[in-house]
C-alpha cells in the first residue's frame, strides 16, 4: 500500500543512492589505480643512504591526466591521493613551513609558504616578507619597499611584529628577499637589490639589512657587494651578483657564498642585430666570496688559474654546503659532476672530487643536493623504455656510496604512454 | 513526518510527467548525438581512404575519436541545458503554480492540518531530489552511450575513455561531479541553501506583493552577505588570517545560520503573513 503510494518517490531515492554510491566507489577504485607505484630502487650501494631522500616530479599518463608525485625508497605519494582537507592546508609537497604551521599554528597565521622568509634555532622563529606598496604619481615608476618582521621567542611564547622602511630605495628598482639570518639576537635580512641607470646600464648589490627585534629598529645596513662602479666601464659587459646558499634551509649560517660573475653581449648577437632583449650573453669572469655575517667582512676565495677557467665554462649548481669550516660547491663540466671543498679559514681549495656522469647514470641531471658530506644527483626523465637514476657521492673521498633506479612497480602492460619528470631532490 | 512525506511525494507527482520527459529527451538526444557525430567522423575518415590515404595517415590528420567529440557537440548539451533551465524556472513556478492555477489551490494547501513549514520543506525536498535525480541518471546513461559508440566506430579509431575522463571533459558540468564525497556534500549543500533563500524570497513576494520583491532581494542579499562573511575577513579585516580548513568550516557554519534563517523567516512568513 505504502509503496503503491510513494513509488515515485521511493524509486527517485534509489535511483539516487544506488547511482552515487557506485558512482563513488568506482571513482575511489579508479583514482587508486590510475598512479603506479615508484619506488628508488638499490642497484649498488647502502640503501641506508637514501632513508631520507625524497624525490619531487610529475606523472604523465597519456596527456590525459597528471599528479605531482613525491617518490622515496619506500614508495610513492600522489597529489592526487591526498584528502580534500591536505590538499586545501598545505603545498605539495610539504616542505619546513608545512612543518612549522603545524607547530606554530598561532604564529604562522597570515604568513607565505616561502621558506626563504624564515629562519630558526633553538630559542627564536622568525619571518622577514619583502612587502611593497606603488607610488602612483611619481614621474618615475617607483615602489616602496618595506620589511614585515615578526619573531618568536620559543620559550615564552611571545611575538612581536612591527615594519621598518627600507632606506635608500631611490634608483633602486627592484628588490628579493634572498635570505633571513640571526646571529646575537639580531636578524640580518639579506636583500638582493638591482637598478636600472639611464642609457641601459644595470648593475646589482646584495645588502644586510641589521634589525634588533627589541628595539623594533633597522640599525644596520651593509653591501655586501655592488658591481656599480664595474658596470659604469664597459657598455657592453656587466656583472651579476648572487648568494649561493641554501636559501631554503632555515637554520644557522653564519657564512654566505657570493658569486659575482661578469658578463659580455656576445659577438653573435651584436652581429645578428637581434632586439635588445634577446640579446645572448657569454660569461667571462667568475669570482668567488665568503662573507661573514659575524665580523662584516667579505673575503675573496684564492682560485687557480685552471680551476677559474673551469669555473667560467661549468654549469654551476647552487645550494653550496657548508659544514665543519668547509664550503663545498658542486658544478657540471665536460661529463663531470665535481664539487670542491675550500676551508673557510685559509680561503684555500682543499679538496677536489669528480663522478663521471655517464658511468654514474645520470647523464640528464635535473637536481644536484649536497648536503652531510654527500652530493646527489637526480636524473631528469624516465619512461617506459628510459631509465632516471639516482647517484650518491662522498664530497671529501671521491667514493660512489650509492646507485639506484626509478622503478615502477605493478604497472599494467598497456601503460607504455606514461612518463615522469624529476623536478627535485630533497633530503630531509 | 507522514505528513511531510505525503506533501513531498505529491509534488514530485505534480511534475513527475514533465520529469520524465525530461529525462526521456536528454537520453534520446544523447543517444542521437553519439549516432551523428562518429558517423559524420567516419565519413570523413572515409573520404580521407577513399582518396588514397592510409589509416595511419588519416588518424594522423582528424585524432581518434573520443567520447569527447559527443560530450562537446550541441547534442549532448543542449538537452542538460534544458534540464537544468526547467528545473530553476520551477523552483519559482513549484510556489506560484498553487497561487495562480485554478481553485485557489495555495488557500487548500495551507488549510491542511498539519504545520505549513512542511508544504514549504516538501517543495525543497522535491526539487533537490529531482536535481540529484537528474545526476544520477545523467552518471547512468553515460556507459549505455559509451556502449553504443563502441559499437559504431571501429577499434583503431576509437580512444577509449572510463566514465571519469568522461565526465571531466566536459569542463563546464565539472562543478555537478566532484570527485570527492566531501566535495559532493559541500557543491549541493551550497545548492540546497540557494534554494530555501530563493524559496524564502518568494514567500516574502506572496506576503507583501510589489513590497515584497524589495524584502526578497533584500533577504537574499543578506544572506549572501552572511555566507560569504568568513571570506570578507578574511580579505580586508583579518588579511589572511584563517587557515584553508578552517575558513572551510566557517562557512559550512554560516551556510547552516543562512538555512536556519530562512526556515525561520519563512515559517514565520508562512504562519502570519500569508495572503491567498
Amino acid at each position: 500500500m505504502l509503496v503503491k503510494q510513494f513509488w515515485r518517490l521511493i524509486s527517485l531515492i534509489i535511483v539516487i543512492v544506488v547511482v552515487l554510491v557506485t558512482y563513488f566507489v568506482h571513482t575511489g577504485l579508479v583514482v587508486a589505480g590510475q598512479f603506479p607505484e615508484f619506488i628508488i630502487k638499490t642497484v649498488e650501494g647502502d640503501e641506508s643512504v637514501i632513508k631520507n631522500v625524497e624525490i619531487y616530479g610529475d606523472y604523465y599518463r597519456n596527456d590525459q591526466y597528471s599528479s605531482p608525485v613525491t617518490i622515496s625508497n619506500t614508495g610513492s605519494f600522489y597529489f592526487a591521493e591526498q584528502s580534500y582537507f591536505q590538499r586545501l592546508e598545505s603545498s605539495f609537497p610539504r616542505n619546513e613551513v608545512s612543518k612549522l604551521k603545524e607547530k606554530y599554528r598561532g604564529f604562522m597565521r597570515g604568513k607565505w609558504d616561502y621558506p626563504t622568509s624564515y629562519f630558526e634555532n633553538e630559542k627564536f622563529l622568525a619571518y622577514v616578507d619583502l612587502q611593497f606598496s606603488t607610488r602612483v604619481l611619481q614621474t618615475n615608476y617607483h615602489q616602496d619597499y618595506s620589511l614585515y618582521v615578526d619573531v618568536l621567542n620559543k620559550s615564552t611564547n611571545d611575538s612581536s611584529e612591527f615594519k621598518v622602511t627600507i632606506p635608500g630605495q631611490e634608483g633602486s628598482e627592484y628588490f628579493d628577499l634572498v635570505d633571513v639570518q640571526m646571529t646575537d639576537e639580531l636578524l640580518k635580512v639579506i636583500i638582493k637589490i638591482q637598478s636600472y641607470v639611464d642609457g641601459g646600464q644595470n648593475f646589482a648589490k646584495l645588502n644586510v639589512y641589521t634589525i634588533d627585534p627589541s628595539s623594533k629598529k633597522l640599525i644596520g645596513d651593509e653591501t655586501i657587494g655592488s658591481t656599480e662602479e664595474e658596470n659604469q666601464e664597459n657598455v657592453n659587459r656587466w656583472h651579476n651578483i648572487e648568494l649561493l646558499n641554501n636559501l631554503n634551509d632555515m637554520h644557522e649560517e653564519k657564512n654566505l657564498l657570493v658569486m659575482k660573475e661578469e658578463l659580455e653581449e656576445s659577438k653573435a648577437s651584436v652581429d645578428e642585430n637581434i632586439a635588445q632583449d634577446d640579446t645572448a650573453s657569454e660569461i667571462i669572469n667568475r669570482s668567488l666570496y665568503i662573507f661573514n655575517l659575524d665580523s662584516l667582512e667579505m673575503k675573496e676565495l684564492k682560485v687557480s688559474e685552471t680551476l677559474k677557467e673551469e669555473l667560467i665554462n661549468a654549469n654551476l649548481y647552487s645550494d653550496v654546503m657548508i659544514s665543519d669550516n668547509q664550503v663545498y660547491l658542486a658544478y657540471l663540466l665536460d661529463g663531470k659532476l665535481t664539487v670542491l671543498g675550500f676551508n673557510l679559514e685559509t680561503y684555500k681549495e682543499e679538496s677536489k672530487v669528480s663522478f663521471d656522469v655517464q658511468e654514474m647514470g645520470v647523464e640528464n641531471i635535473s637536481d644536484v643536493t649536497l648536503k652531510n658530506d654527500k652530493v646527489y644527483a637526480l636524473g631528469l626523465y624516465k619512461d617506459n623504455l628510459t631509465t632516471a637514476n639516482v647517484f650518491v657521492g662522498d664530497v671529501t673521498s671521491g667514493k660512489v656510496l650509492y646507485q639506484g633506479e626509478i622503478e615502477a612497480k605493478n604497472t599494467k602492460d598497456n601503460e607504455d604512454t606514461y612518463h615522469l619528470e624529476m623536478y627535485d631532490l630533497i633530503v630531509q | 513526518m507522514m505528513r511531510y512525506l505525503k506533501l513531498t511525494n505529491f509534488e514530485l507527482s505534480r511534475f513527475f510527467k514533465i520529469y520524465l520527459v525530461l529525462i526521456g529527451v536528454t537520453f534520446v538526444m544523447q543517444l542521437l548525438g553519439v549516432v551523428f557525430t562518429s558517423n559524420k567522423y567516419l565519413s570523413a575518415i572515409k573520404e580521407l581512404l577513399e582518396s588514397g590515404m592510409t589509416q595511419e595517415e588519416a588518424l594522423k590528420q582528424w585524432g581518434p575519436f573520443s567520447f569527447y567529440n559527443v560530450t562537446s557537440s550541441f547534442w549532448f548539451f543542449a538537452p542538460v541545458a534544458l534540464c537544468a533551465a526547467s528545473l530553476i524556472i520551477y523552483v519559482l513556478f513549484i510556489w506560484y503554480r498553487d497561487w495562480f492555477g485554478k481553485n485557489t489551490f495555495a488557500y487548500r494547501l495551507l488549510m491542511l492540518p498539519t504545520a505549513r513549514i512542511n508544504v514549504y520543506f516538501a517543495k525543497a525536498t522535491a526539487i533537490f531530489l529531482m536535481v540529484l535525480g537528474l545526476i544520477s541518471l545523467q552518471i547512468a546513461f553515460l556507459p549505455i552511450e559509451s556502449h553504443l559508440l563502441q559499437s559504431i566506430v571501429p577499434a583503431p579509431y576509437l580512444e577509449e575513455q572510463g566514465i571519469n575522463q568522461m565526465i571531466s571533459s566536459f569542463d563546464s558540468l565539472r562543478i555537478l561531479y566532484p570527485t570527492t564525497f566531501i566535495e559532493y556534500l559541500t557543491h549541493y549543500g551550497v545548492g540546497l541553501m540557494a534554494v530555501l533563500v530563493v524559496f524564502t524570497g518568494v514567500l516574502f513576494e506572496r506576503c507583501f506583493r510589489w513590497k515584497g520583491i524589495l524584502l526578497g532581494v533584500l533577504f537574499a542579499g543578506i544572506s549572501l552577505i552572511v555566507f560569504f562573511l568568513p571570506v570578507i575577513i578574511q580579505e580586508f579585516v583579518l588579511v589572511q588570517f584563517f587557515y584553508p580548513t578552517e575558513l572551510f568550516f566557517l562557512m559550512v557554519l554560516t551556510g547552516l545560520i543562512v538555512m536556519t534563517g530562512s526556515i525561520l523567516m519563512s515559517n514565520y512568513l508562512l504562519n502570519k503573513k500569508i495572503r491567498v
